[in-house]
């Protein structure tokens, strides 16, 4: 099994390096959303356990991660997918280092939109965690075969 | 000087030239930038120009950054390459320097930081 703290530790070094953003508050999700908002990325891990880690980041959010990064543009709906996916790769990417369970991963596939479902595996288990600082909201999910 | 970015995301392309024109200043103006987003398109810039330097991910479609480094290095090319990627895993990295690649660069990584890592790479150009 992979374990969650990994990644969310992962995610709060990420968020600091590449965005400058620290002092997340967090709270654990025991129930997932029923419908997501805005941007979510998901890549798929291989290996001695099979995953998904999705990563879901308000409208605010992306913009202001974006801002902080000086990148142009920042409000194209392309670009915000890109930016949602490259994130989630890169935690991945580092989570691997300090992961005691090897594994490989997929490029990230992004979506966007108003108010969408995700689909989830039924036999999944599903641990998740939301994040915040000021108008900035992320959830980060890891599913998993138990 | 003829410089390619490759990378599959946009947002790093776009970082990875910032860091370059922010550090560099005025002698960026004689860098001309090149982006490609895998290794197929970075292979057809590559063969129809003069590229002097190469800053490129691993994990991209159609063609993923090692097999672009092979590919470079059969032909006895000796282009500088830096790989700037989320790969940690110290199997994969060995890979990628068995391929041929001159430097390696784990995200997140940007700014100061990026430069302190690939500044060299100019100052051997004379920018």
């Amino acid at each position: 099994m992979l374990d969650f703290e990994v990644f969310a530790s992962t995610l709060r070094n990420v968020f600091l390096q590449f965005i400058g953003i620290k002092d997340l508050t967090s709270e654990n999700l025991p129930k997932l959303p029923e419908k997501f908002q805005s941007v979510t990325s998901r890549i798929d891990l291989s290996g001695k356990s099979s995953a998904t880690l999705w990563l879901n980041i308000s409208h605010p959010g992306v913009v202001l991660a974006m801002q902080r990064l000086n990148i142009p543009n920042s409000d194209e709906d392309r670009m915000m997918m890109d930016a949602a996916g490259e994130l989630l790769n890169i935690i991945v990417g580092a989570a691997q280092r300090n992961s005691p369970v090897r594994y490989d991963f997929s490029l990230p596939s992004a979506y966007k939109g108003d108010s969408y479902p995700l689909r989830f595996r039924e036999t999944t288990r599903k641990t998740a965690r939301r994040f915040i600082y000021d108008e900035f909201e992320t959830i980060l999910i890891l599913e998993q075969e138990d | 000087m003829q410089l390619l970015i490759v990378d599959d995301s946009e947002l790093m392309r776009t970082i990875v030239e910032q860091v370059i024109r922010e550090n560099l200043k005025e002698a960026a103006d004689r860098i001309e930038f090149f982006h490609a987003a895998n290794g197929r398109d970075a292979m057809e810039i590559f063969q129809k120009n003069d590229i002097r330097l190469v800053f490129l991910d691993w994990n991209m479609p159609v063609l993923d950054g090692v097999e672009f480094v092979r590919e470079i290095r059969s032909t006895g090319n000796k282009v500088p390459i830096v790989m700037i990627t989320s790969v940690t895993d110290s199997e994969r990295i060995l890979q990628a320097a068995a391929a041929g690649v001159n430097s390696y660069v784990e995200k997140p990584i940007r700014g100061p930081q990026l430069w302190d890592q690939i500044g060299m790479f100019f100052r051997n150009a004379g920018l």
